[in-house]
């Protein structure tokens, strides 16, 4: 657990224009960012820019001074979130400006960053092989291509119900396998 | 007294949209609060998840069995692609692998057409199961399979001096075993 006072630093070194701040900062919140669209929006390419909207709106509003109170950072990111839930659309000529101007510290949760991580690419590759053909085709639909969860459970023939317990019972199983070394190791 | 959640249970629950919004509300602030601290764990998983996997889909990491189509569209993606095709034989002598392939593939001439499903089962020589690749995908014109690969997962795997493949397939709930054949690694 990280203490209120790292939170402090992490919040001053951010809003003093440190790259690594801001980057800690992205990977903190662009998964729980991304759980928010999910829940309200539909396609890859939809999530993904919601959450580099709040990402670049958090960064500016630490490098301004604008976060009081580093202790409720995540509030005040959700509060972002909530604010542009409601306002997307005079949004986008904004963004094509921030993205110029802070665009870089957001590399780090790209997916051409996951270029760079072969050992964890290639541990997933192999996580996944060992699931069952509708487990791998609900990650994809689900996580990929960020399907609605009612389109994914139509597409695999199956019951809303049954799609959210077989999301999260595939989930925790390949967490486990990617907990363990690639059979390919132990041998 | 309800049961504790399951992992990814109430992630899941929220991010497609079964979770009323009422609770959804305090389930983001301590989403977010957690985000803050580092600690948000399962959303980072799911995250990583979904990023690897973006970055594997287009290449090919993700089918678990390709068809032809496939692999010459990997052959003309501009990847560095190695692509094996051993004759099918009892021991297969595999070549040495490139360096510097991105992907590796690696054809299996083996007609699986006629079945429900079709796993194949790695094991070492002495019986010493390393995994099962699960609901493999072939060809549907030949019925053979191409096992796309990362280059970094197939050099690694490739360190196992000798392995035991078996191609398992399901007919109407039977098990038959359709080809069992050794691979032997390039040192």
């Amino acid at each position: 657990m990280v203490s209120s006072e790292s939170l402090a630093e992490l919040v001053d070194r951010a809003r003093a224009g440190e790259r690594t701040a801001e980057e800690t900062v992205c990977r903190r919140f662009s998964p729980v960012v991304r759980a928010f669209a999910r829940r309200r929006l539909r396609g890859t390419e939809a999530v993904d820019e919601f959450t580099q909207d709040v990402l670049l709106l958090t960064i500016e509003a630490l490098r301004g001074g604008r976060v009081q109170e580093p202790e409720r950072l995540g509030g005040f990111v959700l509060g972002i979130c909530r604010t542009l839930a409601f306002d997307r659309a005079r949004q986008r000529e904004r963004r094509r400006t921030l993205w110029e101007m802070y665009g870089a510290a957001l590399e780090a949760v790209s997916v051409q960053a996951v270029h760079t991580e072969t050992y964890e690419v290639s541990h997933l590759e192999d996580c996944m092989s060992r699931l069952s053909g509708r487990a791998r085709e609900l990650i994809r639909l689900g996580y990929i291509e960020s399907r609605g969860h009612d389109e994914v459970a139509r597409a695999l023939n199956i019951s809303e119900g049954n799609a959210r317990v077989l999301r999260h019972r595939t989930l925790a199983s390949l967490r486990e396998c990617m907990s363990k070394r690639m059979s390919w190791e132990a041998a | 007294m309800s049961e504790p959640r399951k992992p990814f249970e109430a992630l899941e629950e929220y991010q497609s949209g079964g979770m009323p919004d009422a609770d959804a509300a305090g389930f983001e602030e301590e989403l977010f609060a957690a985000a803050a601290a580092g600690t948000a764990e399962e959303a980072s998983f799911v995250d990583r998840v979904a990023l690897i996997g973006r970055y594997l889909e287009p290449r090919g990491g993700l089918d678990i069995g390709s068809t032809r189509a496939r692999v010459d569209q990997l052959l003309g993606s501009g990847l560095r692609v190695q692509l094996i095709e051993p004759a099918p034989a009892p021991s297969v002598q595999m070549p040495p692998l490139d360096p510097d392939a991105e992907i590796v593939i690696t054809h299996v001439a083996v007609d699986v057409r006629g079945y429900d499903s079709v796993d194949v089962v790695v094991e070492t020589p002495d019986g010493t199961e390393l995994k099962t690749f699960r609901d493999v995908g072939w060809d549907p014109d030949d019925g053979t399979m191409y096992a796309v690969c990362e280059g970094h997962l197939a050099r690694l795997a490739a360190q196992v001096p000798r392995v035991v493949s078996r191609i398992i397939g399901t007919r109407a709930g039977q098990k038959h075993q359709i080809a069992v054949f050794e691979s032997v690694n390039s040192s």
